[in-house]
């Protein structure tokens, strides 16, 4: 009789954990719940990786940069300030591990023509919108590692300038230039694919 | 017009990967490990002394993970196999020769260091774990070793399901933890390969055997007579294999809608061997492999297709060989979709054939081709996508999606040459 009905309680424990807000979850992590500490990651894990991933253009380094910022993230959670959205920092320390990665590879400058594909196979509601997406994902792809960063970091990523500036170790200026450069160059592929 | 890149460019985002299972685990074991030895750290300093065991031996697993994953990835394949998310892959030379023999390993757990070279990889064996597989392949010139039993000529991909449960002149490698064994042996493209597959289990389960099967199916050898001449050593007549080209598999599935036809939908699927003259378009074919729409000869009717053959597709008679997919009536599809003439009745048809079959709603096409170089997956033409390039060989399978059931089934190899397996839905 326990057994039938312990597993409701259970999922139901199981769903309030997973209702409650990143900071509570912190708290619990903190405490020593596992739980809290597993739904906190099932939050943000995929987002972390897609983060390293649209750095790295590789699966490979993708995870291990993201395992990386994941593991530091939640080695750190008794210094972070819990009042302050997770995600985001996150998000931050998974873009630098992942460029330190690429620098330690000595890849920064060299990723280029590695016929990298960005995007999943999904199925859509629109195979043609879907197709349009995939050739800007292809597109941004081939830019070369130089200029791709600096388009992921701003445009997928949302990164403001001065803090993919900073995140590079480049001037501003050098940033938006580089940004100016690489859009002109998407603008030529994707028009001559009648994509935009 | 900037401003609808921009959008683009932000919407873009939605379409990228997704982690995989295997790397998602790794992550979170890391992850959860971290939170749990910083509690430990505070609470003693016994506690501090385990916790740092811990990070060191996470550190030594980050760092073995990260070698292989890292450098393996980015390796061309003639010989062996291809690399993949979430697998390990190392071989052991570029070339096969009478003299000396090649192997070949995958794993889904990192390699042991002190495997470096080691034919078996011991171990990396003996730390398994249960949902860990290791397949080893071992690659010899054919005839030069002398089987007890004359080794079957086998096409790519091998199929574990005909793996023999256990290993010639092998004991049990673990005898406390048996491992699930199998053995395969077969003659392929002009080499004896001797595949040794290995599950941290004795009774591995059928989504262990699938995970194990799709990376055989990576499984690369380029025969002899497809390596560029100018790679091949001078004044020997011995075959050897070489990596002087980056071959790429590519391997979809596709979800298609074919157009209805007097209230019922149905497919040609069609195969054209090389030389052959085609009925319509006096041109040799090059070898060619597709699905269409049955009845539509108009352009763009073509699905799927391996190879050249444009006028279906672009209106003309010539396009570049590659693979091709059809973007108004097909979708990409996740759906596991296998390779294999199973469930099919043979023996295939040989020469050139086309076959309407009725499908009664959409079709699942997974295509599978081994391409001379890499080729981006770009849009072919205003209604096609393709990936343009020297088609070696390809394997094609269509599924009705309703009732799961095979419809027909298609490989092309490296001559150019054909064979179709269709169901009985097919006239």
């Amino acid at each position: 009789v326990r057994r039938i009905t312990s597993a409701p309680v259970a999922r139901t424990k199981e769903q309030k954990v997973r209702r409650r807000p990143d900071t509570e979850l912190i708290v619990l992590a903190r405490g020593g719940s596992q739980d809290a500490a597993e739904v906190l990651f099932d939050r943000y894990w995929t987002h972390a990786w897609r983060s390293a991933y649209a750095v790295t253009a590789d699966r490979a380094l993708a995870d291990d940069a993201a395992q990386g910022a994941i593991t530091k993230a939640f080695a750190s959670l008794r210094r972070f300030d819990e009042t302050r959205p997770f995600g985001p920092w996150l998000k931050r320390i998974t873009v630098n591990c992942a460029i330190d990665l690429l620098r330690r590879g000595s890849r920064l400058e060299v990723l280029e023509d590695e016929g990298t594909t960005f995007h999943a196979w999904a199925v859509g509601e629109s195979a043609e919108e879907d197709l349009r997406l995939w050739a800007v994902a292809d597109a941004v792809a081939a830019l070369g590692a130089a200029k791709r960063i600096v388009v992921v970091l701003h445009y997928w990523l949302d990164l403001p300038l001065e803090e993919i500036a900073g995140a590079l170790g480049l001037p501003v200026g050098t940033v938006a230039s580089r940004l100016a450069r690489a859009k002109a160059d998407l603008r030529a592929v994707l028009e001559e694919e009648h994509v935009v | 017009m900037s401003s609808e890149l921009e959008r683009m460019l932000r919407r873009a985002r939605e379409t990228l990967r997704d982690p995989d299972d295997a790397a998602t685990r790794r992550a979170r074991e890391a992850a959860l490990g971290a939170v749990t030895r910083r509690r430990l750290h505070l609470r003693s300093p016994l506690a501090l002394g385990v916790a740092l065991a811990a990070a060191i031996a996470v550190g030594i697993g980050l760092g073995s993970l990260m070698a292989p994953s890292g450098s393996a990835a980015q390796e061309p394949a003639g010989i062996g196999f291809l690399p993949e998310s979430g697998w390990f892959v190392v071989q052991s030379a570029t070339e096969v020769t009478p003299e000396r023999p090649a192997h070949a390993i995958a794993s889904n757990v990192p390699l042991s260091p002190d495997d470096g070279g080691s034919i078996v990889p011991y171990s990396t064996l003996l730390s398994l774990p249960p949902d860990g597989i290791v397949l080893v392949a071992n690659f010899t010139v054919a005839g030069v070793i002398g089987y007890s039993v004359p080794l079957a000529s086998r096409k790519l991909p091998l199929r574990l399901t005909e793996a023999e449960p256990w290993i010639e002149y092998s004991g049990e490698i673990r005898p406390a933890r048996p491992l699930g064994q199998y053995q395969l042996r077969a003659a392929v493209n002009g080499y004896a390969v001797d595949l040794h597959v290995y599950f941290g289990t004795r009774r591995p389960s059928s989504s262990l055997f699938a995970a194990a099967q799709d990376q055989l199916d990576r499984l690369v050898v380029v025969p002899d007579d497809v390596r560029p001449t100018n790679a091949r050593p001078s004044g020997s007549s011995a075959p050897a294999m070489s990596l002087s080209f980056q071959a790429e598999t590519v391997d979809r599935t596709f979800r298609c809608a074919p157009t209805t036809l007097g209230g019922l939908r149905s497919v040609d699927v069609q195969v054209i061997p090389s030389g052959t003259r085609e009925q319509y378009v006096q041109h040799p074919s090059p070898g060619f492999a597709g699905v269409a729409s049955t009845g539509a000869w108009e352009p763009r009717s073509e699905l799927v297709s391996i190879r050249a053959r444009g006028w279906r597709r672009f209106g003309t008679t010539h396009s570049p060989q590659g693979v091709y997919a059809s973007t108004r009536r097909c979708g990409p599809s996740r759906t596991r979709v296998p390779l294999s003439a199973m469930g099919l009745p043979g023996p295939p048809v040989q020469w050139e054939q086309s076959a309407s079959c009725l499908t009664g709603g959409r079709v699942l096409v997974r295509v599978r081709a081994v391409l001379r170089s890499p080729a981006p997956w770009r849009r072919a033409g205003d209604a096609y996508v393709g990936a343009r390039s020297n088609v070696i060989k390809a394997a094609l399978a269509i599924r009705s999606e309703r009732t799961g059931k095979p419809i027909a089934y298609i490989e092309l190899d490296t001559a150019g040459k054909t064979k179709l397996w269709h169901s009985s839905v097919c006239t």
